[in-house]
């Protein structure tokens, strides 16, 4: 038989381009034709080439794909994850005393003393599964907690070690309660301002924030879910931060992105667009909490 | 992106989905590898393997997937791992020798076959890829690489390996390849 007319039919085989019945023929026609036969071996090994440096090319692909290690701290990236974890996170503990302070600045000024020391548990930019839950060995004491996987801020001074890493800190000491005290807190009727003047701190809390930046019908909106959220957009290339509010165990999420806050809703089930918070008085103090973090 | 939207952009070759999945998973996967005598290498190494069996059976149109992404990745992960482990047993033992020697032999000549798929342009190369380990459709083809039609992909297509048989070929003769 000739080698040119079984060109085609035997590079789908060596491809596994052939359905099943034209696969049996073909190898019935390998058996009776040695020429056929060995051009199949070659074409085998060509084909595995082809194959192997493909693996290869994917590989290196996934392989400069920045992750967190689970040992090594291989990822600069990953170093600046958890300094915008802490930041996060101080803003969220600064923000209750503050809040608290309003509240209550003039008949319980030390009430950040009654505080428990403050957790932050980093984690690398992929989010937790339930069956990444069952395997993960951490776990972090029953305060409150943070979890962003945040772009870097540079000019943040606290010093990120490795991945995986658990930070305590017991957080109240840095803030004075006096320095928001002249501020109103009832001027707005903001849904957002209400919810920030009754809150108070509730334990074993947390968020884990992801970014989806490959969607295109999505490009500035979030999706809050029990606790997880997906900020659909270009978050990545800078600094975002979650700030959680808690009243009476239910929590409320800010956003804060590019100098503006956003009240992040899980009302609805759906995906949503972010929008700024205007309210000036609720803005201020947001400010004010992250004036006095920094 | 949720898991369907993952999935389907898998299945169009979407590289950028690939890895966006390998991060997302990338603790879950190795942990299971490093819980289990391996180092964090090893595992980066099964992780990769599992995604790219994953991608290849997606993209080829191999996969209908009956249970989520991860519990798919993962029993592939178990698997490369279990049989790693069994390699790494089997090398302790008397079998080295033979083991070595036929490795040495089948690495050279795929050594020399990439050297020629190197000497290819860079659209040949991601051809030939596509037509044999992500066995894409012409169609796909021509759509992730800009061609006309499914007639200039399957054109270049076959240009390309013409080329690429002709670059081994004169590397090797017919003797070679036979065992």
């Amino acid at each position: 038989m000739a080698l040119e007319n079984n060109i085609e039919l035997l590079d789908d085989y060596v491809a596994n381009r052939l359905s099943a019945t034209d696969k049996a023929a073909f190898e019935q026609q390998l058996q009776a034709d040695p020429q056929l036969k060995n051009e199949v071996q070659i074409q085998q090994r060509i084909a595995e080439g082809i194959r192997q440096a493909r693996i290869a090319e994917l590989k290196t692909m996934l392989g400069n794909v920045p992750v967190a290690g689970l040992t090594g701290g291989q990822m600069s990236g990953f170093a600046k994850v958890a300094v915008g974890t802490i930041t996060a996170a101080a803003i969220a503990v600064v923000g209750y005393f503050v809040l608290k302070q309003d509240e209550s600045v003039e008949t319980k000024p030390s009430a950040a003393t009654e505080v428990n020391p403050e957790t932050v548990t980093t984690v690398p930019q992929e989010a937790k599964t339930e069956q990444e839950a069952e395997v993960t060995e951490e776990s972090t004491s029953p305060s409150r907690k943070t979890k962003e996987p945040a772009k870097p801020n540079k000019t943040n001074k606290a010093e990120p070690r490795k991945d995986e890493k658990v930070a305590t800190r017991p957080s109240i000491n840095a803030f004075d309660p006096s320095v928001d005290s002249g501020e109103s807190s009832s001027k707005t009727d903001d849904a957002a301002q209400a919810v920030i003047e009754n809150s108070s701190p509730v334990s074993s809390s947390k968020i884990v924030a992801e970014v989806d930046n490959t969607n295109k019908k999505y490009k500035f909106h979030y999706y809050l879910k029990a606790n997880k959220v997906t900020l659909y957009g270009d978050f990545e290339r800078s600094l975002y931060e979650i700030i959680e509010v808690f009243n009476n165990e239910k929590r409320t999420a800010f956003l804060f992105f590019h100098n503006n806050y956003y009240l992040m809703n899980e009302e609805g089930d759906k995906i949503k667009p972010l929008s700024p918070i205007s309210d000036p008085v609720l803005i201020k103090k947001l400010d004010a909490y992250r004036a006095q973090k920094n | 992106m949720n898991e369907k939207e993952i999935f389907e952009r898998i299945c169009k070759g979407d590289e950028k989905a690939l890895e966006f999945l390998y991060k997302k998973y990338y603790r879950m996967m190795t942990k299971l590898v490093i819980t289990n005598s391996g180092t964090e290498e090893e595992a980066r190494d099964i992780y990769q393997d599992a995604l790219i069996v994953f991608w290849q059976k997606a993209t080829s149109g191999n996969l209908v997937l009956t249970s989520k992404i991860s519990t798919y990745i993962y029993s592939i992960c178990q698997n490369l791992w279990r049989k790693e482990l069994d390699r790494k047993k089997r090398l302790s033992n008397e079998e080295k020798d033979t083991a070595v020697s036929l490795d040495t032999e089948t690495a050279e000549r795929d050594k020399i076959i990439l050297k020629c798929i190197e000497q290819l342009g860079e659209t040949c190369k991601k051809v030939l890829m596509y037509y044999y380990f992500d066995e894409m459709s012409m169609q796909e083809i021509a759509d992730k690489l800009g061609f006309a039609n499914t007639d200039t992909a399957k054109t270049k297509k076959y240009k390309c390996k013409m080329k690429l048989d002709e670059l081994v070929k004169a590397q090797y003769s017919e003797q070679d390849f036979l065992d």
